[in-house]
């Protein structure tokens, strides 16, 4: 026999977190094992303990969440990401560029730092499919969200071979953002003409001006790629 | 400066290192330019510029930075060839910084000038020309025939008369024991095999995969992350500043004041700047309060009434000018403009006793060292500076001062750090393209042909700071680039200079002083065409002796359809400049949108003639961005200055170009017998008179002042 204690999601939680959404390495929450905290939301307790369930309830959970809240305060919250289907928990504020995270904590360094205010384009990934710049996009926004970085894009993608065709780089440092820009362009509107081409691609700054073969290699991809 | 090793010298000393092996310095985060090649034993490498494995690779080792012009395939295209490679074989290894690897021109590892190709042509040719012989020999040895008998191509050597083979790779060991032939016969016209073709650029792959290696993509186990607080005045210092606040920042964890402010390291970029934030610190208002941009427009004015050094003085062109038909008078005033390159400045550096790493997309490997030595004391042998791809240069890169700065930082914090800029520090600090002021007056006769042109040029000096020794009789070269030297015939020609003494740091940038330069000749030139009542071609065939010079004319207007109608509403307008050895002209198809004064570039057809090609694609592709660049200065770019500093900051106000208003661009390859031109720089400066002489054409205004912005074009406009 046990009793089983549950707390449920309506209730607002002290701090304003959710214990559900937080995880802890082990060394840190002091547990064995890479422990989600969110199995603690269900406590299994031989029935003999359960003196007055509700009280237990009230007191056990509150001593966890007083445990956890500290820890979190103190050492922050784990942040769990999806970049190009494998999983990552990061040990940073939520409010950290997503930039950083994943050049800097994850060393996926395709995905450069150009201007820090979304204007010039070097930093971008698809976030759900959609281009989008991670300099201004706080990591805990993206969490549950699916992310693809210049890495995760197929090597046989059409617009990866169509960038080799033509010999788009020149010093190579903006491109990956643009290749990430196009892509999404592409997935939206697989026959792009001029026109949409250089208004999807006028957020994307290139210092040396290889804008034409951008152009050209959309076109390539558009005409050439079966699948985008 | 020029020609400090000879050249029977340099293959003296780095053929000498027989068997010599430089991989040893490369670490994971260099190496990948490399695709993770290892040393294997029975190395063959008669000069540090070639190493030829068992496993029957050859590699490259390219001692030019690779910042986009294409380097890293054009040198060892012209390498490849010499040895008798096969392309597929080949890799490239970046140079580290070192003596061995000195360009043998300029006696320094530096990149700029648009020179890699023409100050590395030879002596990569010789240094691989020696390896093919060894390895021909060698195969004569093992099989006991005549040298003459065995040919090397594609990475093998046949016997002719047998057809026995053997490859570079099974030739390696007995290669490695034969002494190094001083003079090898290098190949003739004629005989190039890869020099001229459009091969596929090597770093390609890498940086369309996302897994190329930039500075700013170095990892030191152990590293922290540094920021430096500045102040926004030039030449502030520090008042206060609260240390403790920005320790308290989770994550911080060392804060120490250096030579250009306050710097703070951090676990994280965002945690270093959330501590830089904290640390609340307070500047005075610096060495030039007064400084802003009214300010410096009276002072380069004021200046243009001073008498200057005398660059050239040919024929009497006070006296022609008094007696010339027609004349014309004008100034020019040009910005300060920033590199941006897209890439922020960044370096990565790990100080120890006895060694200091320093991973840097650099074009200045020689300063780089030059400054570790000076800041650690250390002896070049113990100092690695590993040189990564840059994301982008254009002259900017030519100077070290974030190599300073990380170094100074790892010094202080004893840790290795990572120094990244924000975009902010980046534009804020940059060394610009100067501002440059300019008064010409000149003079035709009724015949049409110019009799007299005088030009005073107000700038400050670049080669005071960097290389003084450049400076002779008070003229900076850079100032006077491409005017003092000017193609056209003028019997009458004055050129003087008028130093410039402020407080903004200023270096080179793409083209540097033939950015300015041009655009007044070729506007003036334009308006004396005008005067004279010539089409600006003629006018400007009639001035030309030199044969290239003429040729991109007329191959430029010809392709543009110079002389025909332009589509309605449309203008052309047209250029021609020599730079780094190279020839230029283009023509620039424009419209203007009367009502707001915008300016839409519609197509520019360019003409180029550089004498020997090493790989047509990418000059074109060199031509096609310079243009963009030029276009992006003429039409949008400028450096604000206010309060004693530099107010522009962001992209939000230093405007470029973007894709929407790029032009249809075309090139023109021009063959010719000239000595190599550099490929670079020389697309640039032609582009904005270019578009400038079109405006005239489409509304009668005389555009001297840059940027082109709508409002200075409406107000021009209005004066019409």
């Amino acid at each position: 026999m046990s009793c089983i204690l549950t707390r449920r999601k309506r209730y607002s939680y002290p701090f304003g977190i959710d214990p559900s959404r937080v995880k802890l390495p082990a060394y840190k929450a002091g547990l064995a094992g890479h422990l989600p905290v969110k199995r603690l939301n269900t406590v299994f307790l031989p029935a003999k303990y359960c003196v007055h369930p509700i009280y237990f309830s009230c007191q056990s959970y509150t001593l966890i969440l007083i445990v956890l809240t500290t820890k979190v305060l103190k050492e922050g919250l784990m942040i769990s990401l999806e970049i190009n289907g494998k999983k990552y928990e990061v040990d940073v504020g939520s409010d950290v560029p997503l930039l950083w995270v994943i050049r800097e904590h994850l060393k996926l360094t395709g995905t450069k730092f150009g201007c820090g205010i979304g204007m010039c384009g070097s930093c971008t990934v698809h976030i759900d499919g959609k281009a989008q710049r991670s300099c201004i996009t706080q990591v805990g926004s993206v969490q549950g969200k699916k992310i693809t970085t210049i890495e995760g894009l197929p090597e046989n993608h059409p617009l990866k071979k169509a960038w080799v065709a033509e010999q788009v780089p020149q010093c190579g440092y903006c491109q990956p953002g643009q290749i990430m820009q196009a892509a999404a362009l592409l997935k939206e509107n697989p026959k792009p003409t001029d026109k949409e081409i250089m208004e999807a691609m006028s957020g994307n700054l290139c210092r040396c001006g290889t804008y034409p073969y951008i152009k050209q290699a959309i076109k390539r991809a558009a005409k050439e790629g079966k699948r985008v | 400066m020029k020609t400090l090793i000879s050249r029977r010298e340099f293959l003296k000393t780095t053929l000498a290192g027989a068997g010599l092996t430089i991989a040893a310095t490369m670490t994971p985060f260099g190496s990948r330019l490399l695709s993770a090649q290892e040393v294997k034993k029975g190395l063959f490498s008669p000069s540090v510029w070639v190493r030829i494995t068992p496993d029957n690779l050859v590699t490259l080792v390219v001692n030019k930075s690779e910042m986009g012009q294409g380097v890293s395939t054009s040198l060892p295209m012209i390498a490849a060839d010499e040895l008798e490679a096969d392309w597929k074989q080949v890799r490239f290894l970046e140079a580290p910084g070192g003596n061995r690897y000195v360009d043998p021109n300029w006696g320094m590892q530096l990149t700029g000038g648009s020179t890699s190709v023409r100050h590395m042509f030879d002596p990569l040719r010789k240094a691989n020309a020696a390896a093919r012989e060894m390895l021909r020999t060698a195969a004569a040895q093992t099989w006991g025939v005549p040298v003459n008998e065995c040919a090397a191509s594609k990475n093998m050597v046949r016997h002719t008369k047998s057809g026995k083979s053997l490859t570079y790779g099974q030739l390696c060991e007995k290669a490695s024991q034969l002494p190094v032939p001083e003079n090898p016969p290098l190949k003739g016209e004629g005989q190039f095999k890869l020099i001229g073709t459009s091969m596929p650029r090597l770093d390609v792959p890498d940086k369309v995969s996302g897994r190329a290696i930039f500075g700013i993509d170095s990892f030191v186990p152990d590293m922290l992350y540094a920021t430096i607080a500045r102040p926004p005045a030039i030449g502030g210092k520090i008042i206060s500043y609260d240390k403790e606040a920005a320790e308290k920042i989770p994550g911080v964890q060392k804060v120490a004041p250096v030579d250009h402010g306050i710097a703070v390291c951090a676990t994280a970029p965002d945690l270093a700047w959330k501590g830089r934030d904290a640390l609340k610190a307070k500047w005075d208002s610096g060495s030039h309060p007064e400084l802003n941009n009214e300010t410096l427009e009276k002072t380069f004015l004021d200046s243009l009434k001073k008498q200057g050094a005398v660059a050239l003085n040919r024929g009497n062109a006070q006296d022609a000018l008094r007696q010339a038909g027609k004349k014309i008078e004008a100034v020019y005033v040009f910005p300060y403009l920033a590199h941006v390159t897209m890439e922020p400045m960044n370096c990565t550096a790990r100080v120890r006793e006895n060694q200091c790493d320093v991973w840097v997309p650099t074009q200045n490997q020689s300063g780089s060292l030059e400054v570790v030595q000076k800041l650690t004391g250390l002896k070049p042998e113990q100092i690695h500076i590993h040189t990564t791809y840059l994301g982008g240069g254009f002259g900017r890169r030519g100077f070290v001062d974030y190599v300073e700065e990380a170094v100074q930082i790892s010094k202080a914090t004893g840790k290795p750090i990572k120094l990244i800029w924000t975009r902010e520090e980046d534009i804020q600090n940059d060394l610009y393209r100067p501002a440059y002021y300019c008064k010409v007056e000149g003079g035709v006769d009724a015949k049409g042909r110019i009799t007299a042109w005088s030009h005073k040029i107000a700038v400050q000096s670049i080669f005071e700071q960097f290389a003084p020794q450049r400076i002779k009789n008070g003229i900076d070269p850079a100032a006077v680039d491409g005017i003092a030297e000017m193609d056209y015939e003028i019997p009458n020609l004055f050129v003087e200079y008028v130093k410039m003494d402020l407080p903004i740091r200023i270096g080179f940038w793409r083209s540097v002083g033939n950015t300015q330069n041009a655009f007044v000749k070729e506007t003036f030139v334009d308006a004396l065409a005008h005067a004279a009542n010539k089409d600006p071609l003629e006018f400007r065939l009639t001035h030309l002796k030199n044969p290239s010079a003429r040729r991109v004319l007329q191959v430029a207007a010809e392709k543009a359809g110079w002389g025909k109608p332009s589509q309605k509403g449309q203008a052309r307008g047209m250029a021609h400049h020599f730079s780094f050895g190279t020839q230029v002209a283009e023509v620039a198809e424009i419209s203007v949108n009367k009502k707001d004064g915008s300016i839409k570039v519609h197509r520019v057809v360019c003409a180029v003639s550089c004498g020997t090609m090493i790989n047509p694609n990418i000059i074109v592709a060199q031509m096609k961005g310079a243009i963009i660049m030029g276009l992006s200065a003429a039409l949008k770019e400028k450096v604000d200055f206010g309060h004693g500093g530099v107010e522009t900051s962001n992209f939000y106000n230093y405007n470029e170009l973007r894709m929407n208003e790029v032009p249809e661009i075309e090139v023109h390859l021009v063959k010719s017998k000239d000595a190599i031109g550099g490929i670079g720089e020389p697309g640039l400066p032609p582009i904005a008179p270019a578009v400038a002489n079109a405006l005239f054409k489409a509304t009668g205004a005389r555009l001297r002042r840059l940027p082109m912005t709508p409002q200075t074009v409406m107000e021009e406009m209005k004066k019409v």
